[in-house]
């Protein structure tokens, strides 16, 4: 199973360390990784990964991304989708403030 | 600190020359930001990288404790924020130094103690070239941290390293490393000082929507439980659980870290559940319809078999960390954010479950522990009871890892969730003698027992030199089965009793140990000394440790075989 993963993460020292040791710690394969140029402090970077077995849920693993400090957002295209039509769900919303 | 004028006349003061201040470097920085955030006491141990700090220590009115180990140093710093729930302190130098620190970071981690590790570093210029004492411990502690940060501009060392103090206190606390290149600490500057210690962001509130689903699903149930974590504590939320329970007359247990959450006397409190819970905690919990989880993550040591744990059950699951909600065990309803407030919102109104409470009540009285154990030897469960009894609302027991620090759990009576400070989540020997010490220091007054076992000692036996050095009043009740019992038990009952490397027969003799670090010291051996031993114990001032010998052969009971459901348990 393929999921794609958007992350919007600051650029601060070892946040795509931070970032994708988590993703592998947690279960997952990274099978593909882009990271966009940095603008305004911030790069998007794109991810496919793949649960190493059938029990890890990948809402669990993206609200872990989410509680890293440098994570700004994260989305699936699904949830940016939504977002585009002005559907109402943002993982933020789902998030307390992670201080 | 300014250095005021050595003339104590105004006058003259106002007419001489201004003082000439000595030069402050980003290690200065460092100390007075510290000292502004209101940081009493950092626990340490110097080295090459990390020397101007200590440089800078001097005339600072930080409180700065040398321990021998520095992974000491973070299991007291651990053992301090525990009880004030604000972040502990420690220090270390680069490379050998912070690497000694990784086990008490990963403690912290795993039980979201609020806890800040500065380490010294080798200067920037020689950072990724296998310079003398350089390891990455930035990249090391990475998994076992909430946070980590390199500062690299000496003017930025007050505001960042009071945001780290946010990072860690804030949500779910947990561990945030500060790593030093030693020229930035001894590079000029002149930082402007954070204000004044922010306070942390609380967490945020649950919706009405969300209580009101949990409110439903409560008063829906004939077989209700509570399900207590660390986060309640944590989330300080006790007050709020414990009138929620007088409220509701819901039937709680405990995890490892939520024990002194509920009254310790609560009718209705069942007492600890998990492998060594107590048959009326685990057999509520699998028998019941609804199973409330407050601060609390479903961890394999407390559900057993996760497949059978609550199997007939939903699930309401409460926790200031949205990632911890569905992780294991989905949820029917959930609340992430306050759960204090959220508790104090859950208004069910009567509940119609007085049968279950009765058979959960009765269950308790008839599979409570016993302590008429034959012979005269010391029976260590009736001793750790009586001790926390005479101890009082003032007990604070520092445990390290073993059959020791389960029978502390199943036997020891905790008013708060801070009296019993434990290695939980990562399990590690050599918690306790520097536990002890952190909250002999931070509670002179109350009566700290570290309880440890004759393997787990060894382990950070080099603190009693610490405990010494400082006069901290820590009693020190040393459980000796001259083996390494909780290992010795599972080979007793899991691997056809081949004992394997776990006697201890040849440990020293603890008590001429303990005088040879200048500590009063004795041994204790068989039952008609305990009472002896437990008024003089806690009628010194210490450092004390008592040497007690117990039979190798007793083992923890209940115990869940691992891989079974807990209601299988076995007994004793
Ligand atoms: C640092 C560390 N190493 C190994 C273990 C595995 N372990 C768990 S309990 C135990 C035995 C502890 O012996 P002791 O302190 O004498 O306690 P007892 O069980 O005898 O009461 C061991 C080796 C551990 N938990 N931590
Ligand atoms: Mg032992």
């Amino acid at each position: 199973m393929l999921n794609t993963l958007i992350i919007e993460l600051a650029e601060a020292e070892g946040a795509l360390m931070r970032l994708i040791g988590l993703v592998e710690r947690r279960g997952y394969m990274i099978g593909t990784l882009d990271k966009s140029e940095a603008r305004e402090g911030q790069s998007t970077i794109t991810l496919q990964v793949t649960p190493r077995d059938a029990a890890r849920q990948l809402d669990v693993l993206i609200r872990q991304i989410g509680r890293l400090m440098d994570v700004r957002a994260v989305f699936t295209p699904e949830i940016a989708a939504a977002e585009a039509a002005h559907a109402s769900y943002h993982w933020r919303q789902a998030c307390p403030p992670r201080n | 600190m300014t250095a005021l004028p050595a003339n104590d006349s105004l006058t003259e003061a106002k007419t001489a020359p201004a003082p000439k201040t000595a030069k402050q470097t980003g290690a200065h920085a460092v100390v007075r930001t510290l000292e502004a955030l209101g940081v009493e006491r950092v626990f340490g141990y110097p080295g090459g990288a990390i020397m101007p700090v200590y440089d800078a220590l001097t005339g600072s009115s930080l409180q700065h404790i040398l321990v021998r180990h520095e992974q000491a140093a973070a299991f007291a710093a651990d053992a301090q924020a525990r009880i004030t729930g604000k972040a502990g302190v420690c220090l270390a130098t680069s490379g050998p130094g912070a690497t000694n620190l990784l086990t008490g970071i990963a403690n912290a981690y795993m039980d979201s103690v609020p806890m800040i590790i500065l380490t010294g570093q080798v200067p920037s210029g020689l950072m990724g070239t296998d310079a003398f004492q350089e390891v990455d411990v930035f990249g090391m502690s990475m998994p076992v941290v909430k946070h980590s940060i390199i500062i690299r501009d000496p003017m930025r060392i007050p505001e960042m390293i009071a945001e780290a103090f946010e990072i860690a206190e804030g949500g779910r606390p947990g561990p945030v490393l500060i790593d030093l290149p030693k020229d930035v600490l001894q590079a000029e500057a002149y930082p402007t000082l954070p204000p004044e210690p922010r306070p942390a962001a609380g967490p945020s509130r649950a919706s009405d929507a969300d209580v009101a689903a949990a409110t439903a699903l409560l008063t829906q149930s004939k077989r209700p439980v509570l399900y207590i974590g660390g986060g309640v504590a944590l989330g300080r939320a006790v007050d709020a659980v414990r009138d929620f329970m007088g409220r509701t007359g819901i039937p709680a247990v405990a995890t490892l870290k939520g024990l002194g959450c509920p009254h310790p006397d609560a009718e209705n409190f069942l007492g600890m559940l998990g492998m060594h819970g107590g048959r009326a905690a685990n057999v509520a919990v699998d028998e019941c319809d609804l199973l409330v989880c407050c601060g609390a993550r479903f961890d394999d040591r407390a559900t057993g078999r996760l497949d059978s744990f609550a199997k007939g059950a939903r699930i309401i699951h409460m926790d200031a960390d949205i990632a911890e909600i569905g992780k294991l065990r989905a949820a029917d309803a959930a609340i992430a954010g306050d759960i204090a407030d959220a508790l104090a919102r859950m208004d069910p109104g009567y509940l119609d479950i007085d049968p279950w409470r009765e058979t959960c009540r009765e269950r308790k009285a008839r599979h409570a522990f016993r302590y008429d154990a034959p012979g005269n030897g010391v029976f260590a469960p009736a001793m750790l009871k009586e001790l926390s009894e005479a101890a009082g609302d003032d007990f604070i027991a520092a445990c390290d890892v073993g059959q020791h620090q389960m029978w502390v759990a199943q036997h020891c009576r905790f008013a708060r969730p801070e009296s019993h400070l434990t290695s939980a989540g990562l399990g590690a020997m050599g918690y306790g003698l520097p536990a002890g010490i952190g909250a002999a220091m931070e509670r002179p007054d109350a009566k700290v027992v570290t309880i440890s076992g004759d393997g787990s000692i060894m382990m950070n036996i080099q603190e009693l030199a610490t405990a010494r050095r400082y006069s901290v009043p820590i009693r020190i009740l040393l459980l000796d089965n001259a083996s390494l019992g909780l290992v010795r038990q599972w080979q007793e009952y899991f691997f056809d009793q081949n004992f394997s490397e776990i006697d201890l027969y040849d440990n020293p003799d603890f008590a001429e140990v303990a005088h040879a670090f200048g500590i009063e010291a004795f041994t204790v051996h068989s039952r008609d000394e305990v009472p002896g031993a437990i008024d003089r114990l806690l009628n010194a001032r210490g450092p004390i440790l008592a040497h007690v010998l117990i039979d190798p052969r007793e083992n923890v009971w209940p115990l869940v075989p691992p891989g079974a459901s807990n209601a299988d348990m076995m007994e004793d």
